[in-house]
């Protein structure tokens, strides 16, 4: 009786999001698309894929992605999955502040790392001169592909921790204890028996360190230098000043979109080939770390934890220190937060504050209808939106802005500068990963409860707001935390979409950066890493958790 | 019962679709002046120029309008270009300044409110406006930043163009990128200047220069701020950047014209098309056209060369017009081929790069 079709307030919110991805999503996905094929008089042509495969300065742009974001999806591969093992498998001190660390790593917005290596180990770095003045050692240039390579990897490698984390967790230590009885033991059973079984989620964790290593834009435009990457190449089309040109911009979006699908289905193709579920009966037991072993296992952790966590505190540090705009000075004071001020930081927290609650609340309410329709009313139509939603999953951030600019530049609805159009690419960036969660949540919920609501007289409506949201608000508030963050250091379609007037922390951070203002870019960037940090850490004291959904 | 239900999801369906209404007009509410020619309080910026330059015409400019409220929003020339047009249905600026160059030609027509400032005919008549629209208020000659400490340690002395294909110089000279920096496209110009527009010789030595590794930028302050700083010994650049580096002090850099000859592009302001504040956004423009408003900020910024007839100040930071060696533009040839110089240039950059 649950799943009859008729209409009812279901229906509804169905027609609704109909319209809201229509207006919204496919409207401005469209908008790229036939831009991609039209020439400057409107006329059909192909001539911008052409220009893009014939001509070497654009086509590497892609090949360079690829080559930058494989590697630093291999390299996290390589430092996550030893750092998350030790910190499953052994008794480490100060596991909390490891997990609290690397998800500030996470966190922060990449280019503040990239512009805090650069002042660590660019030509003019202090790491550079100290070893080139006192050690005589000439280190070379972080520039370029090493550049991206280094800042991407420490920032991506705690995804692998946090997804490798869940999965070693759920392996059954009867299973070890059962290959260790055939003589599979130590390096060899990590390889054969632990990475086996963990394999669908190093998968999982390497698609999403691949989506957002593609398409950042913030890391390859200040560190990248000469290695030109398609992000930055969008960004250099649309903001290029020789005739700004919408139309090839949108060709490069769609020979990216087509990149990233193809990368997700061979996700998911590969993933198919491991289909098993896991429950731990019996957690594996953490062991002491002793010895040597332990020590190392102690050096690698915190070792890769304080390089990847260094920038910011380094940029922190930096922020107090007098500077001239161009260079740092001796002494300390607050005058970069001074100049801050002069440059709209209130505004910009104001702004990053409505902009990233109002967001955050759409995000919720969707995903929690969305996840709705999908799990306990499937239908064709509701399949289909939940499809549409993972569109952006795909879309690497500069194109959601260059497609919202587009739609909603000319009439019939101008949005272009105002408060809303940020608000629609942020739930819109976000809004997979967060429709992903609340499914899984809401698949986990049995139905048996909410059909006993209705049996019992309760409204389906009623239902929903009473019985089944508040099953669900654990899984909702974890996930929440991750958008928040994701929200507020959003950079690559900001970059397109804001103003003076929607400017958010963010976004003066990067303006400070890119103008070169050092203590100023200084002063934001620790802001901006304080408002990451407390928003965390609010989190882990109100959910008394130790455990966050991505 | 049914209906009930029908009515109610329809209400839901189309709550759903207003939540987006309200958000979507709040970002464009603006007070309208209610008398036409009252100035307004506020006035938005856009701007390409330096900290030194607009931290100087904002206090000059309250002196003389102190009810006006300036916010700066600051980016390259072609970022804010850009801007302006995604945002002319719903106009966010009231005017540029800085990064129009006298070489666009009609490129931005459309952008920008043709109106000029009375003061037209106490321009220097080579900068007196060739579009119609742009008020050209300064001129950038391009020159070479260079870190002396470095350019030492080398054992180089750096006067020319020939000395930057120096191999020793490999991959520590920067320039920003003329796609989408306008003192990239005026150093490329002065290539055209020196050693001839659009001639072979003028590609085979772009063609050598960009094979000794040279260092692209997004950002034009790249180009004198990280020669500052070390990361690279040689910025391609203009004169009001690097100079304002030694008037804050820095010992580490000096500017160099090219011994083989220097030029300038003139660049100006605009009132954007469809301003909000226009009356503000002319009055601003007026004072940096009028003498009395170049004399003042000549005066203070110091490393700025201006071009009103009548406008008198003094440029300690900047060498007398007379010892530079200078060679002129083809500024017709330039606009005309500025597209197809870009792609002869990203394809010699294609095939350095490999």
């Amino acid at each position: 009786m649950f799943a009859k079709k008729r209409f009812d307030v279901w229906s509804g919110v169905t027609l609704g999001f109909v319209i809201l991805f229509g207006t919204f999503l496919v409207y401005p996905m469209f908008g790229i698309l036939r831009q991609s094929v039209l020439n400057e008089g409107g006329e059909f042509t192909l001539q911008h894929f052409v220009k893009f495969f014939s001509q070497k300065y654009y086509s590497m742009t892609i090949w360079n992605s690829l080559k930058v974001t494989i590697s630093i999806t291999l390299v996290t591969l390589l430092i996550g999955i030893p750092f998350s093992y030790f910190y499953t498998f052994y008794h480490i001190k100060g596991s909390k502040v490891i997990f609290v660390v690397s998800i500030l790593c996470a966190m922060s917005a990449p280019f503040i790392g990239a512009y805090a290596w650069i002042l660590l180990l660019g030509r003019g770095g202090v790491i550079t001169q100290f070893l080139k003045n006192q050690l005589n050692i000439n280190i070379g240039s972080i520039y370029g592909f090493k550049g991206i390579l280094i800042v991407q990897s420490l920032k991506l490698y705690p995804l692998v921790f946090l997804y490798m984390n869940g999965a070693f967790r759920n392996i059954d230590s009867y299973l070890l204890e059962a290959s260790a009885s055939l003589g599979c033991v130590g390096i060899k059973r990590f390889f054969r028996v632990v990475l086996n079984l963990s394999m669908p989620t190093i998968l999982a964790a390497s698609l999403l360190v691949f989506m957002q290593a593609f398409a950042d834009f913030g890391t390859p435009i200040l560190i990248g230098e000469g290695y030109r990457t398609f992000p930055v190449e969008i960004y250099n089309q649309y903001l290029g000043e020789v005739g700004t040109d919408y139309n090839f911009a949108s060709a490069i979006s769609v020979i990216a979109i087509i990149m990233t699908a193809l990368v997700f289905f061979l996700q998911k193709y590969a993933t198919s080939k491991y289909n098993f579920s896991m429950n731990a009966t019996r957690p594996v037991e953490k062991k002491k770390a002793k010895g040597i072993r332990g020590a190392l296992m102690y050096l690698y952790c915190y070792g890769i934890l304080a390089i990847a966590f260094m920038p910011q505190i380094y940029v922190s540090y930096l922020s107090f220190r007098n500077s001239d705009s161009v260079v740092f000075l001796e002494g300390y004071s607050l005058a970069s937060y001074r100049m801050a001020v002069d440059k709209l930081l209130f505004r910009s927290i104001k702004n990053t504050l409505v902009l990233g609650f109002g967001a955050l609340a759409i995000i919720i309410v969707f995903s929690v209808l969305i996840a709705y329709l999908v799990v306990r009313r499937p239908s064709w139509i509701n399949n289909v939106i939940d499809t549409l939603s993972m569109l952006p999953y795909i879309m690497p951030g500069a194109i959601i802005g260059i497609a919202l600019v587009v739609a909603f530049g000319q009439p019939p609805l101008v949005l272009s500068g105002t408060m809303a159009i940020m608000i629609i690419s942020f739930v819109i960036r976000r809004i997979p990963y967060s429709i992903r969660s609340t499914n899984a949540i809401l698949m986990q919920i049995p139905i048996s409860v909410e059909e006993a609501a209705i049996s019992l007289g309760a409204s389906k409506l009623k239902t929903f707001v009473v019985i089944t949201v508040p099953m669900m608000v654990n899984g909702i508030i974890s996930g929440a935390i991750l958008s928040w963050v994701a929200i507020v250091t959003e950079l690559s379609s900001s970059i397109i979409l804001y103003n003076n007037r929607n400017i958010t922390l963010t976004m003066s951070t990067y303006v400070a950066i890119s103008r070169g203002s050092y203590g100023l870019a200084c002063a934001f960037s620790a802001i901006l890493t304080l408002f990451t940090t407390v928003s965390l850490l609010l989190y882990l004291v109100i959910s008394k958790t130790e455990d966050i959904r991505l | 019962m049914k209906k009930r239900i029908a009515k109610i999801s329809v209400v839901l369906a189309a709550l759903l679709f207003l939540v987006m209404l309200p958000l979507a007009a709040g970002g464009g509410k603006e007070e309208k002046a209610t008398d036409p020619t009252a100035m307004e309080k506020n006035l938005v910026l856009y701007s390409s120029m330096t900290e030194n330059d607009l931290s100087n015409l904002v206090r000059l400019f309250n002196k003389q309008y102190p009810d006006v409220k300036i916010e700066i929003v600051n980016g390259s020339a072609g970022e804010l270009t850009s801007r302006i047009r995604a945002e002319r249905n719903n106009p966010q600026g009231d005017l540029m300044w800085g990064g129009l160059s006298s070489s666009d030609g009609m490129v931005h027509s459309d952008l920008f409110e043709h109106w000029l400032t009375e003061y037209e005919p106490d321009i220097m008549p080579d900068y007196r406006s060739n579009n119609g629209f742009y008020s050209l208020d300064h001129l950038s000659t391009a020159v070479f930043c260079v870190n002396v400490e470095l350019e030492k340690e080398l054992g180089l002395n750096i006067r020319g163009y020939k000395d930057l294909l120096d191999p020793r110089l490999k991959g520590k000279i920067v320039m920003p990128d003329p796609n989408s920096s306008s003192s990239g496209w005026n150093n490329v110009s002065n290539m055209m200047a020196v050693f001839g527009h659009g001639t072979p010789e003028v590609w085979d030595y772009i063609t050598k220069f960009m094979n000794n590794q040279v260092v692209f930028s997004t950002a034009s302050s790249v180009a004198f701020k990280s020669v500052d700083t070390g990361e690279y010994v040689v910025g391609l650049t203009y004169e009001d950047g690097a100079s304002t580096l030694l008037k804050a002090g820095s010992n580490r850099i000096r500017m160099v014209y090219p011994e083989d000859g220097a030029s300038a592009s003139a660049f100006g302001c605009a009132l954007i098309a469809g301003a909000k504040n226009p009356n503000a956004a002319k009055a601003m423009i007026n004072y940096l056209m009028s003498a009395e408003g170049q004399s003042e900020l000549g005066m203070a910024l110091e490393t700025l060369r201006f071009t009103n007839e009548k406008a008198v100040y003094e440029t300690p930071y900047l060498p007398a017009s007379s010892e530079i060696k200078w060679v002129t533009r083809d500024n017709d040839w330039l606009i005309a081929n500025k597209k197809a110089v870009l792609e002869q240039w990203n394809k010699i950059y294609a095939n350095v790069k490999k």
